[in-house]
């Protein structure tokens, strides 16, 4: 219940954070001269909702440079006034806080994405583009089965359905574990499809290696959050710090210059990479937070489905 | 009316005894008073606690902290790892632009001259790709290069400041200056129709693979990796 999690807004930090009195690292404030940690950023359900529409209208964002100011002017030709004024606001804080591109990415602002329907029309709207990309670009795709590669979106999308099922059952629990352990399985084969085209000679193709690290962090994202539905907080931890691991290890080895882009639109492309792990690496820290002060995953994320004005909200732990 | 002790008694009480011992020896040791609150407990650990039932069982479990797995001090060297890759992606950016630019100005310095040539250089007296663009490669790529580098030293100099404030002046870049007009590529007479031959040569030895740029930028991957391997870096955690 969000009477009982002690939510705040952020804008209240923006203050401090211009200062320098406050930084961020990842989804995490922090006091600068005490080191102690103030709380996690975190979106809401109406942040889902806003972008879930948004993002539905668009099907041409293709780097991660073009990701903000695409979803402002779809939400302008798609929502009420009302709604443009949120997703605007949320828009402002977001880039207050420098995490504009996280925020409306597939890895979200905290510990959990939330909306399985949201994660759904992503995966859509990604699963168009992989069609695309495989009978139009043949470089990054040559030594990859055209067939395998539908085979696992197909399977990732099945996925992503059951976990937005999986509410309905008897034994969701059961079913979330489950769906959790199979999208790592999926993960891992993202991961390594990502590995090859980035070891591979040359430069990397943009478009394939941008569209696979989606799908890689969406997998990631779901299995998460259905781990978080089970209240199997302990292992969501340990799996959320295997996974900045990993994203640590393959986003490490990329730079500006390593793809077949613009170097500008590689820099973004690698600023975004490099956010993204750092808020991997602070997903187990909340993670924490929710095991020791014994709330529970499920109501964590109901009670941030539940918020109906602000698309950004900030867990405060001191 | 009080029985003696028979041998059922006995060894039914013995029974109990051993019964007692063993569920004592088998009792998990943090279930015990005196084990501080050091000890990890996580929610499986639960299983291993009496059973209790109602509110006063609820309220005990309750009662038993779970200990943190994670070490908020991890934050401040992954705040350094990031600050010293945000310094390097800028140098690989930075340093790509440089050399893209200085062959851009090289090129146009060269389309210059062959446009210039005249009849008797280009077909009698030929001069050496090597000896025209000695000066050249210097004005046009060395030096602003060098530029480009001073200036990434001073970024990296700062960044470290807060970081490694004992180590941050001793920050230098020193790369081996591959000597480009001495590569055996540009061994060719500088004319009209080597023209295409000296521009791709250059293009490769500025932006090709193992080239100008590309050298900077592995030098700039092995010093960064060296910069985030150093452990002492300033906390600012408690």
């Amino acid at each position: 219940m969000l009477s009982q999690i002690p939510f705040e807004l952020p804008l209240k930090f923006l203050p401090g954070l211009a200062s320098g009195e406050i930084i961020r690292y990842g989804t995490i404030l922090k006091h600068s001269g005490t080191g102690q940690i103030l709380g996690h950023l975190q979106e809401s359900g109406v942040a889902q909702t806003l972008l879930s529409h948004a993002l539905s209208s668009v099907t041409s964002v293709t780097s991660p440079i073009s990701l903000a100011s695409t979803v402002l002017n779809a939400g302008v030709s798609v929502y009420t006034a009302v709604q443009v004024r949120q997703l605007k606001a949320m828009m402002e804080t977001l880039q207050a806080f420098q995490i504009a591109t996280l925020g409306i990415s597939l890895i979200g602002v905290g510990v959990s994405v939330g909306g399985f329907l949201y994660m759904r029309k992503r995966f859509n709207n990604l699963d168009s583009r992989l069609d695309r990309l495989l009978d139009t670009v043949k470089t990054g795709f040559e030594n990859l089965e055209k067939s395998g590669v539908r085979q696992q979106m197909s399977r990732t999308k099945s996925l992503v359905q059951r976990a937005e099922l999986a509410r309905t059952l008897i034994d969701s629990s059961k079913e979330y574990k489950e769906v959790a352990a199979q999208l790592g399985e999926q993960a891992a084969y993202f991961e390594g499809e990502i590995v090859h085209l980035i070891s591979a000679k040359g430069v990397i193709n943009h478009e394939t290696f941008w569209l696979l690290a989606q799908l890689w962090m969406l997998c990631n994202s779901v299995r998460l959050d259905c781990q978080i539905w089970a209240n199997e907080l302990l292992n969501a931890l340990h799996v959320s710090e295997k996974i900045a691991v990993e994203y640590q290890g393959v986003f490490d080895r990329i730079g500006p210059t390593s793809f077949d882009v613009g170097h500008s639109e590689g820099r973004s492309t690698v600023r975004f990479l490099r956010d993204a792990t750092d808020a991997a690496h602070t997903k187990p820290f909340l993670l924490d937070y929710l095991r020791t002060k014994r709330l529970d995953g499920p109501i964590y994320i109901e009670s941030l489905e539940r918020e109906t004005e602000q698309p950004m909200l900030f867990l405060k732990i001191s | 009316m009080n029985h003696p002790n028979t041998s059922s008694t006995t060894d039914s009480n013995s029974t109990a005894f051993i019964r007692k011992l063993w569920r004592f020896l088998n009792r998990d040791i943090r279930t015990f008073k005196w084990w501080g609150q050091g000890t990890k407990t996580s929610e499986s650990d639960y299983s291993s606690l009496p059973e209790v039932h109602g509110d006063a069982g609820a309220q005990k479990v309750a009662e038993v902290d779970i200990r943190s797995e994670v070490d908020p001090r991890k934050i401040v060297s992954l705040r350094f790892r990031r600050d010293v890759l945000d310094w390097r992606d800028d140098f690989h950016f930075n340093v790509t632009e440089a050399a893209s630019q200085a062959k851009s100005r090289l090129a146009s310095q060269i389309e210059n001259d062959l446009s210039n040539i005249g009849f008797l250089r280009n077909r009698l007296f030929k001069k050496s790709a090597r000896e025209v663009l000695e000066d050249h490669i210097e004005s046009c790529v060395r030096s602003p290069m060098r530029q480009a580098l001073q200036l990434e030293q001073v970024a990296l100099g700062r960044r470290l400041q807060g970081w490694l404030p004992n180590r941050h002046e001793s920050v230098s870049i020193w790369i081996m200056w591959p000597k480009l007009e001495w590569d055996t590529r540009l061994d060719l007479n500088f004319t009209v129709e080597n023209r295409d031959e000296i521009l791709n040569t250059l293009q490769d030895l500025i932006l090709g693979i193992n080239g100008l740029a590309d050298r900077h930028r592995h030098w700039a991957n092995q010093y960064s990796t060296q910069i985030m391997a150093m452990r002492h870096v300033v906390s600012d955690s408690l």
